[in-house]
Formats: C-alpha cells, sequence, structure tokens
C-alpha cells in the first residue's frame, strides 16, 4: 500500500509542507493527504490514476493509525453511493465491503480500496482547489477556511455530484 | 561498531610541551577534564577532530599551533580502542613549512602507516562535518538549530547506513554505463547521443545544485529579516511616546500568538478523528453502522466452518455427509467470507459504531482562530502606525532598515519563485511558470531518461535500461521514506529528550527542516530561545540522533554548562550520564556548580586536572581532590561575570 497525493497537491500547500514559509505547519505530509481525503470522500468526487503523484509514505503515519478503521468505513460508505450499490443487497454490500477491505494490511484497505482512496484524496484536492482558490498561506487561515467549508456545506447539503472520471 | 578515545598526548602544542592525558583502566564512562580558560580546551577539540576526519589544514592553521618561532614540529597523538581494536593517530606538524603529515598504528598490523587508516566505513563516516557531531564545544550549540534538513539527513543517511542503498543506486548506474559503452560502436550518431545524454545529466545536476544553493539563501533572508525587524523594534523604542505603545503591540501579538498556536494545535489534533471534523460525517458513519447491523452483516458463519464441515463424516443436525453433500458444502462456501475478512469488517463495524465526538469543539476552536486573526490584523495595523509614525518623526537608520528590509522581501520572493520553476511538478504550473528541461528538475530529469532510452535502444540496453531505472527507482524511496521516518524518529526523540530537561517551557522541535525549527507555547519569536535553551535542544537532538545507531560513538563536549542556568545544569548533568557510551566533557572550574559536582559520587567517572605551573610547564593531575580544590582567577571571574 502506498499514499499519494495529487500531483498539484505539493505545490498548492508548498506553505505548510515542510520547508514552506508559514510558521505553523502540518506535521506530515499525510495531513494534507488527510484533509484533502475527507473532503473527496463527502462529495464523492474522485480523480483518474493518471492526477496522483509519487507515493509520499507507505503506511498510516503514527497519529493517524487509531483511526484508519473510521476512514476505511468512510471509503465504504462514499462507494457504496458511488457504485449505486443496492442498500439492502446483502451479498451485493459484503463483496463490495470484500474488495475494498484487507485483514493484513495496515491501512484495512486491499490494493483496489488504497487505490480508490487516493483517488478520493485527488478528488478531495481538486475541489479545495477551486474553493479555497489561493493556495493556504499558514495553518491557522487554512483550518479557518477549511472548517467554514463544512459548515457552510451542512447548512445545504451538497447536491448529487455528477459523474465522476474514472 | 565501537569507538572509543583512551586518551591523547600533545608534544610542541601551543602551551604544552610534553603531556599525556590517559583516560585509564578500564575505560571510565564519564571523564571530566578541568582546564582553565586559555590553556587548550578549544585546541584539543580541534586536533580530536582533526586526527579523526581527514582535512587538510592550511599552513596558517598548522602554524596555529606553534608554541615560540624557535620549534621547528610539533605532535598530537590520540588513542582510540575501535572495536575491541586499539588505535594510535599520529599528526605530525612541521612548523617550518606549515605541513601535517598523519600516521596511524593498529595492534593488528603493527608498525606506522602513512595517512588515516581506519576501518573503510568508519573512516569514511568521519567526514569533518560529521565528526563535529560528537567533537563539539558551544559554537556547535549555539548553531545546532542552524543544522539544515541537508546536513541532518546526511548525518542519518551516514549513521544508519542509508549512504550504503544509494551506493547501490550508483551501481547500478554503472552496470549499466558499463553494458552500454560495451556495445557502442565508433559509429558517430552513438558518440552524439551520448554526449547529448552528458548534457542533460550535468544540466540536472546544475539544476539539484541551484535548488540547493536557493533553499540556503531562502534561509539566510529569512534570517536576515528577522534581525533587521528586531532592530527596528530597537529604533522605534529610542523614541520615548513610541516606546510604550510598541511594548504593548508586542506584548498583544505575544498573547494573540499564545493562543493562535494552542488553537492550531488543537484544531490539528481533534481533527484527526474524521468524526470530530463533521456532524455530516458522523451521521455517515453512524448510517453505515446501522445499515450493516440491520442487513447482519458480516455474516457469522465463516468460509472456514463449512470447509471444516465437509471433512466430516456427518452433518451437525446428523446426517452423513456422502461425496455429492461435500461437493456441495465445499461449492457453497465460497460464498462465505472468511475469518480474516470479518474480522476486518467487524473492526471497521466497531470503529463505526464508537465514532462518536464532539464537533462543537471544533467549532469553538475554529471561532478562537477567526477572533484571533481578525486580532492579529488589529495589532499588525497598528504596528504599521507605529512606524510609520517614527517615520515621520525622521530617522536616517529606521529608514535604512526599512529599505533593508524590502530589499530582502523582494530578494526572498524572487528565490521562492526560482524554486518553484526548479520543483513545480503540475502540469498547469510548469505551464504557468514557463518551464522547460533548463530551468526544472522534473522537467530535465524526464528529459535525461529520454536520452538515456535513446541511447539504449542505440545499443541495445534497454531491457537492462528499464530494469535498472526500476532498481533505482526503488532504492531511491527506501532511502527517501527511510530518511523521512527516521527524522522524525529523532525529532520525536529529541522533543521527549527535552519535556524532561525543560519540564515548564514546552519547548519542542517542530520539524527538522531547513534548520532545527523550534515551537514553544510561551515564545512568540523562535529567535528568543536562550543560549541555555540551545545547549539543551543540541543535547537532546545529539543523543536522539545517536542513540539507535549502529555506531557507538564517544561524546567530546567543551565548556557543557557554562552557559546554563543552576537548575538547568542539574537537569542537564541529570540527563547526559544516560546518553552516551563514553563523554569526555572539558569544563572550568565555575562548571563544577551544579554540573561536575553531580558526577562526583559516581563510580564510573574519572577527574583530571590540567593545569600549567609558573615556570610554564602543564601537568595532569587525577583524581577527585585535586579537581574539586582546584581554584582558576580566569574562571572565577568568568562565573562572576556570567
Amino acid at each position: 500500500m502506498s499514499f499519494k497525493l495529487h500531483k498539484s497537491a505539493p505545490a498548492y500547500f508548498r506553505h505548510l509542507l515542510s520547508g514552506g514559509g508559514a510558521a505553523h505547519r502540518f506535521d506530515t505530509q499525510f495531513d494534507a493527504y488527510y484533509y484533502c481525503l475527507l473532503v473527496g470522500l463527502d462529495r464523492r468526487q474522485l480523480r483518474p490514476l493518471d492526477e496522483l503523484g509519487d507515493e509520499f509514505v507507505r503506511d498510516y503515519v503514527l497519529e493517524y493509525q487509531p483511526h484508519a478503521a473510521t476512514i476505511a468505513g468512510l471509503l465504504v460508505d462514499a462507494e457504496l453511493d458511488r457504485t449505486n450499490t443496492g442498500r439492502e443487497d446483502v451479498k451485493a454490500v459484503e463483496k463490495r465491503m470484500v474488495e475494498l477491505l484487507e485483514a493484513g494490511s495496515a491501512s484495512r484497505l486491499s490494493k483496489e480500496g488504497q487505490e480508490l482512496l487516493n483517488r478520493y484524496a485527488a478528488g478531495g484536492f481538486t475541489v479545495l482547489n477551486d474553493l479555497l482558490a489561493n493556495p493556504p498561506q499558514s495553518l491557522e487561515e487554512f483550518f479557518v477556511s477549511y472548517h467554514q467549508l463544512w459548515t457552510r456545506e451542512e447548512s445545504v447539503p451538497p447536491a448529487p455530484s455528477p459523474a465522476t472520471p474514472e | 561498531m565501537d569507538l572509543r578515545i583512551l586518551g591523547w598526548t600533545y608534544k610542541n602544542i601551543r602551551g604544552m610541551r610534553e603531556l599525556e592525558v590517559t583516560l585509564g583502566s578500564p575505560l571510565p564512562r564519564w571523564s571530566l577534564i578541568q582546564m582553565p580558560n586559555g590553556t587548550g580546551k578549544t585546541t584539543t577539540l580541534t586536533l580530536m577532530r582533526m586526527a579523526l576526519a581527514e582535512e587538510p589544514p592550511t599552513p596558517e592553521q598548522v602554524r596555529s599551533f606553534r608554541p615560540d618561532e624557535t620549534t621547528k614540529g610539533g605532535e598530537f597523538n590520540l588513542r582510540l580502542r575501535v572495536d575491541g581494536e586499539n588505535v594510535w593517530l599520529y599528526l605530525k606538524f612541521d612548523y617550518h613549512t606549515g605541513s601535517l603529515s598523519r600516521f596511524t598504528s593498529r595492534t593488528a598490523q603493527g608498525g606506522m602507516e602513512a595517512g588515516l587508516r581506519l576501518k573503510r566505513p568508519l573512516q569514511k563516516m568521519l567526514t569533518p562535518t560529521f565528526t563535529k557531531l560528537f567533537v563539539f564545544d558551544g559554537e556547535l550549540a549555539k548553531s545546532i538549530r542552524d543544522i539544515s534538513k541537508d546536513e541532518a539527513a546526511k548525518a542519518i543517511s551516514t549513521l544508519y547506513r542509508l549512504d550504503s542503498i544509494e551506493r547501490l543506486e550508483r551501481v547500478a548506474g554503472e552496470i549499466l554505463r558499463r553494458d552500454q559503452t560495451a556495445n557502442v560502436s565508433t559509429d558517430k550518431g552513438l558518440s552524439n547521443l551520448q554526449g547529448r545524454l552528458r548534457n542533460a545529466l550535468d544540466q540536472l545536476e546544475t539544476l539539484k545544485s541551484r535548488k540547493k544553493e536557493l533553499e540556503r539563501q531562502r534561509a539566510r533572508l529569512e534570517k536576515e529579516m528577522a534581525a533587521l525587524q528586531v532592530r527596528r523594534d530597537e529604533r522605534i523604542s529610542s523614541s520615548a511616546n513610541l516606546k510604550q505603545r510598541l511594548e504593548e503591540v508586542n506584548a498583544k501579538r505575544n498573547d494573540i500568538a499564545k493562543l493562535t498556536f494552542e488553537a492550531t494545535e488543537k484544531l490539528a489534533q481533534l481533527g484527526r478523528n474524521p468524526a470530530a471534523v463533521s456532524a455530516r460525517l458522523q451521521d455517515r458513519l453512524h448510517d453505515l453502522s446501522s445499515r450493516l447491523q440491520k442487513l447482519k452483516l458480516p455474516r457469522t458463519t465463516s468460509v472456514e466452518f463449512f470447509r471444516e464441515l465437509a471433512l466430516s463424516a456427518e452433518c451437525i443436525c446428523g446426517r452423513s455427509i456422502g461425496p455429492h453433500e461435500k461437493e456441495t458444502i465445499e461449492r457453497r462456501a465460497n460464498e462465505f467470507l472468511g475469518e480474516d475478512q470479518v474480522g476486518v469488517i467487524n473492526a471497521m463495524k466497531d470503529a463505526l459504531r464508537h465514532s462518536e465526538a464532539d464537533t462543537s469543539a471544533v467549532r469553538d476552536l475554529v471561532d478562537t482562530l477567526k477572533s484571533q486573526l481578525r486580532a492579529r490584523q488589529e495589532v499588525d495595523n497598528e504596528y504599521d502606525l507605529i512606524v510609520m509614525e517614527r517615520h515621520e518623526q525622521g530617522d536616517e537608520e529606521l529608514d535604512q532598515i526599512q529599505r533593508d528590509l524590502t530589499d530582502r522581501a523582494d530578494k526572498l520572493r524572487q528565490a521562492e519563485r526560482q524554486l518553484r520553476v526548479l520543483t513545480a511538478s503540475a502540469k498547469h504550473e510548469q505551464d504557468a511558470l514557463e518551464c522547460d528541461e533548463d530551468n526544472n528538475i522534473i522537467l530535465c530529469d524526464r528529459h535525461v531518461r529520454e536520452r538515456q532510452a535513446a541511447l539504449s535502444d542505440a545499443t541495445n540496453t534497454m531491457r537492462l535500461q528499464k530494469q535498472t531505472e526500476y532498481v533505482q527507482e526503488v532504492l531511491e524511496q527506501v532511502v527517501r521514506v527511510s530518511s523521512d521516518q527516521l527524522r522524525l524518529r529523532v525529532q520525536r526523540a529529541t522533543n521527549e529528550k527535552l519535556k524532561t530537561i525543560l519540564p515548564g517551557e514546552q519547548l519542542r522541535v517542530k520539524e527538522i527542516g531547513n534548520s532545527l525549527l523550534l515551537h514553544t507555547d510561551t515564545l512568540t519569536s523562535k529567535e528568543s530561545v536562550s543560549e541555555g535553551q540551545s545547549l539543551a535542544v543540541a543535547y537532546a537532538f545529539l543523543a536522539s540522533l545517536f542513540e539507535d545507531a549502529p555506531y557507538n560513538l564517544p561524546f567530546v563536549v567543551d565548556s557543557p554548562a557554562v552557559s546554563l542556568d543552576s537548575k538547568v545544569r542539574r537537569e542537564v548533568a541529570e540527563l547526559i550520564p544516560n546518553l552516551f557510551g563514553q563523554a569526555i566533557f572539558f569544563v572550568i572550574s565555575s562548571e563544577r556548580d551544579g554540573f561536575a559536582e553531580s558526577f562526583y559520587d559516581r563510580p564510573d567517572a574519572k577527574f583530571i586536572t590540567v593545569q600549567t605551573d609558573r615556570n610554564g610547564k602543564t601537568t595532569a593531575q587525577e583524581g577527585i581532590t585535586a579537581f574539586r580544590s582546584f581554584h582558576s582567577k580566569d574562571d572565577e571571574s568568568a562565573r562572576v561575570t556570567s
């Protein structure tokens, strides 16, 4: 397994990543990945594989390990929706879970699950890039804009997303 | 690999005509060498580093050891034990020609060999820069925070043997080149291809060096700007009526920075739980949990149960299982999940069920951040007003500082833009910045690969090239990921130690980036970290850097506690003994209080006092009595001054 950001994400988050100019920054690149991922999963947005950059880390970084199963749950939820799996269809739901999850993997995800997670993170990145426009200059400013995005959205649930490229 | 220092000898080195320092046998874990200021502490450390790392000194450096104009030569001999074998390193100085000759003598070899001859991996590791990390003086302690990412990465790479993997990468490249050369005919076309590849490789190297240079430039400019800002505040404070307002503004800034830092940290921590980020995400998690509950997923019976059943003679209902039943059970068993699959789904289900989080905590923190950002904007405006008022009062120096600040800010912007051009990886960004293979590392790297492919094509080594590229890519990733993780590990270990040494300060290393970036919630400017704190950071960092390395190295330090207050001294003294296998401290008498005295009761400590008598003769006296009673006027006055 390997985590990959959208190719353009390092440039967009350049002030917040290691070596960037902001006083408060992300602890690791995984932070950037995670914030993109939540948006992508929530909006069911994913991008094609060729938009992904190189692997930046192989396993969950320490701080996120306790939440690996929850993130796997969000992926299952997004995928059941995206693939129009019948809500009451026991076999189809089980099948999709088996395709996405894997016991031996640290992320709890299969190869397909991991690939999709990266694509959702890339999808979330493009949403952030569109909605927040300018590259964030400081972590505090990013947090304010990022959380405002959720608050704003929660008052009006998002419309069903257009078909996303495979 | 284990390296220990057993002792050293000076002959005609500055004030030391003939002096031998022996740490004794069994070798003490802690050696405290008391030498008054000006008697050769720094010289000794310089000589140790010079003996361990092969870097030719300049004639001026050689002559700086000369005791007087009439002495023709001098000698320094460092005695080591390397993996149980005794090794003598000799430095012979010719003061007349300003030259240095090195010799090595090893128990196993016998006799003297010219040059520095340590075991290969050890000798390779002991570069002048690396040696400074374990034979270090106050200067390093002050500058340790400026250790660059490159230097930290280099030290980690050397200590943890990642350089061996890098060597493999080079070897793979060499094999490819050898094969390509073997297949090359004298055909002019092939020579052209090789020439183009060489040019592309040269360009790539140039761009990489340029990137390093720009990163150094950026760090320097940031430092200069910080210093100029301090000077600007000093100039403003010279106006009595503005001084108080400036102090108020700075006090507000400190408060805002503290609150912002706390809220940002807490928010980062809370936000790692997806359920805390948004109520909608929480709902989604709960919905999925209920759905799985309702569908009774995962099914409790696993494929393993039916496979075992198929092997039994009869079913649990008592009916016998014949070949037909067996075949049917085995076929249908595959419709059930394996136990491991059930396990992973249950783990997820469990996480979903417990995905409770208080989203209002995140909301409150965001509100705090919003108000602090507003307050920061107001304070910045207030500050600009003060600068303007001071400017209107007329101050040549302040105007100059302002001009310098503008100049550095412009240069910083330019450096950052050039760095972006060099490193842009996304196509749209490369287009916007007009990147090509002559100014962008990623495109240049691609160009090199194309050139390599063309050459391989012409020399029938395409397959080998692809294999080489694959191997190199994998090895590169191993090095990158390991290096990042080791840096993070060193950072975490450093912070653990800092918690113990500086319990009230909450000073910690935020990042080993372009420098050791420090974070604290009690100081607004990380530049205002005291010398004592810097030293504590240096010890914690170095101890963490070395603690898990496959090399056991001695730790030699000059004046370890001179800049620390007595409370921190005791804490550092308590921490240090456990950090290093062998430590040699060069101290002055004023460091006995708080620092050296904490070693008095340790049986594994040795005390040596080096002093020069009225006739200029320098002697080394062993024992705690001489160590405790030694009195130096210079050192005492240093203590009064400090």
